[in-house]
């Protein structure tokens, strides 16, 4: 009998033999997670997509390396994205995220859709003014919604350190917000 | 205080994470920090709201299809650079009798650590075999580093120091492959460039010792070790991303310059005659002086293949500087303030590096010499920009870095203003004041 949902290990050991159907099937499992992710860290949906196809095939190549007893294969993605951005954050100039905000495919009534991806808008562009790690914590805690001990996994820190990053910073975002209010008032 | 209202913040959100619990539950838990917590917990429920946002519906239909049709088979387990080494190694017979296994030298440093009360066994243990950006690589670099202190003759250090060098090695392929960042894979570069250093040391402590014979044996195996070395590099390179390459280059550079420099110190009896003679050697992360001496100059008439490789070297390191300098603004924004101070240093070494060898490239072709520098001058107008805001930024201990790396700025302007005096326009970069000595 078929496994209609074989688990993440069974996933990954038959595409660390090759079975491509197999990977396929953890990119579609995971795809929307990393997506997310990097969008809410650039703002740009098609450059979002491409990045997030990178994350895949680096994985692909490096996937016989790969080590559950030291990491989660979602953590692992995460991971393989953190770096990614931090490579291109080096390497290009950002992209202007705030033009190019634009939300896609969220609620099927367009008064929610207009009313969300205004206020996701808002908070993207709050967020696109914070420090880099402050925008790292942000996105990892609550737009992909990973506890403390995935996020310090990923980010190369303790829980503790987490803990403190994220308090900054939310106050950090807190006055960012207050400061775009002002200006729009 | 304030590492109460982290815990109790942290402690609220787990709670409404896991335990579904509302604000008002668990602003009730913390009476004290009630209004601070109310506003950061209702921001925090805003940013989770928005975690609904997904792909285009073209790219979730297409997407899959896409990528299997980018999936290319993996090669084969176990052709990796260690294997590739170790046979190497293997079929020459190199270093049987004289290289003490991986875990023998873990035993030692653990019995030392252990000794001194650290209770090192574990942590030796642990620590062999990580990579950068864990937490016990720095562990396993000091312990390498006692290693070789507790080593007494010069072919065993030189041995070890090599074997290190290879380990770097499978770090960076392991780095490379994994998808880890740039930063991890520089270390990883710094690591194998030091390491080198220190087999050339040990060759030229060994030659200046006159024990000639031994030094010319030692010489001949390690060329051919770096020989290979250069050839893995190369083969891993060309498979990695083209944004990863500019580090392979700097390790090739470092292995041809190892090569050169046992070439320099053999100049008239080496017993396979001389080699290509790559002069990126200058920039070296290799004794100073060991280049200098007569036999280590570089020909007067170098071959053109390797003045082109010199130039397309000092091309790369300059887009490296680039990224170290990011780097250096990273660590001190991240309040990391000894990585600043050390990834500055860094800077101010590259820096005055690719100065004097731009002036060794001007040397044999003045064309080529001049190009590089106009792009070199060009970055170096946007890093006074940035050198000078760091001044006022860093904290009072680290500006004296910071000026170290403005004065070899200055110093490097200087050789390049030297260099061409009327064919590039070198004038103060906008950012810079124009008193500034």
């Amino acid at each position: 009998m078929v496994d209609i949902n074989p688990s993440d290990s069974e996933l990954i050991r038959r595409a660390i033999a090759g079975d491509t159907d197999a990977f396929g099937a953890l990119y579609e499992r995971y795809m929307t997670d990393i997506y997310r992710y990097i969008y809410f860290r650039l703002g740009d949906a098609r450059v979002s997509e491409d990045l997030t196809g990178t994350v895949f095939l680096r994985v692909w190549e490096s996937l016989d390396r790969f080590q559950p007893d030291r990491i989660s294969f979602r953590s692992w993605l995460y991971r393989v994205a953190h770096n990614l951005l931090v490579d291109r954050y080096r390497t290009q100039k950002p992209v202007d995220r705030l033009d190019d905000f634009t939300l896609h495919d969220r609620q099927p009534d367009p008064e929610h859709r207009l009313i969300d991806d205004e206020e996701s808008r808002m908070l993207a562009k709050a967020i696109s003014h914070i420090k880099p790690e402050y925008q790292e914590v942000v996105s990892l805690r609550f737009i992909s919604e990973l506890s403390h001990a995935e996020t310090a996994r990923i980010m190369g820190r303790s829980e503790g350190a987490v803990r403190v990053l994220q308090h900054r910073a939310l106050e950090a975002l807190r006055r960012s917000l207050g400061q775009a209010a002002k200006k729009d008032s | 205080m304030k590492k109460s209202l982290d815990a109790a913040l942290a402690h609220s959100l787990e709670e409404m994470e896991r335990e579904n619990k509302n604000l008002e539950q668990c602003l009730d838990l913390y009476p004290q920090y009630r209004h601070e917590l109310e506003e950061l917990l209702r921001l925090a429920s805003r940013l989770t709201a928005c975690s609904d946002v997904q792909p285009s519906s073209a790219f979730q239909a297409q997407a899959k299809n896409r990528l299997q049709a980018k999936l290319q088979p993996r090669r084969a387990a176990g052709v990796n650079v260690r294997d590739r080494i170790r046979t190497y190694i293997e079929e020459r017979n190199i270093f049987r009798s004289r290289m003490k296994p991986k875990l023998s030298w873990v035993l030692i440093t653990a019995l030392v650590l252990m000794t001194l009360g650290a209770g090192g066994a574990g942590i030796a243990y642990a620590a062999d075999g990580s990579s950068p950006g864990d937490v016990l690589y720095g562990i396993d670099l000091k312990l390498e580093a006692l290693h070789l202190e507790l080593t007494s003759s010069p072919e065993e250090r030189a041995a070890l120091a090599l074997a290190f060098a290879e380990e770097r090695l499978v770090e960076i392929e392991t780095i490379s492959v994994s998808g880890a960042s740039g930063t991890d894979l520089q270390q990883a570069v710094d690591g194998y460039n030091f390491n080198i250093s220190q087999v050339a040391n040990e060759l030229a402590s060994l030659a200046s010792s006159g024990e000639e014979s031994r030094a010319q044996a030692l010489a001949q195996v390690l060329h051919a070790a770096l020989s290979t070395h250069s050839q893995v590099i190369g083969e891993i390179r060309a498979k990695v991303p083209q944004s990863l390459q500019s580090y392979f280059d700097q390790a090739i550079v470092s292995s041809q310059v190892g090569k050169h420099t046992i070439e320099s110190i053999f100049s008239e009896g080496f017993p396979e005659g001389r080699p290509e003679i790559s002069p990126g050697g200058p920039s070296l992360k290799l004794p100073e002086g060991l280049l200098d001496s007569e036999a280590g100059t570089p020909p007067e008439s170098a071959p053109s293949d390797a003045v082109s490789s010199l130039a397309t070297d000092i091309d790369q390191r300059i887009s490296a500087l680039d990224r170290l300098l990011a780097e250096v603004q990273d660590h001190f924004t991240a309040s990391r303030i000894e990585a600043g101070q050390a990834a500055i240093l860094s800077y101010k070494h590259d820096l005055e590096a690719l100065a004097s060898d731009l002036s060794a490239l001007a040397q044999h072709d003045e064309a080529q010499a001049k190009s590089i520098t106009a792009q070199f001058d060009s970055a170096l107008s946007i890093h006074a920009e940035i050198l000078l805001q760091l001044v006022d930024q860093v904290p009072d201990e680290s500006r004296p870095f910071i000026e170290q790396a403005l004065n070899a700025f200055d110093t490097s302007r200087q050789i390049l203003s030297d260099l061409f005096p009327e064919g590039i326009p070198i004038g103060p970069p906008s950012g810079l004041p124009a008193g500034r000595p």
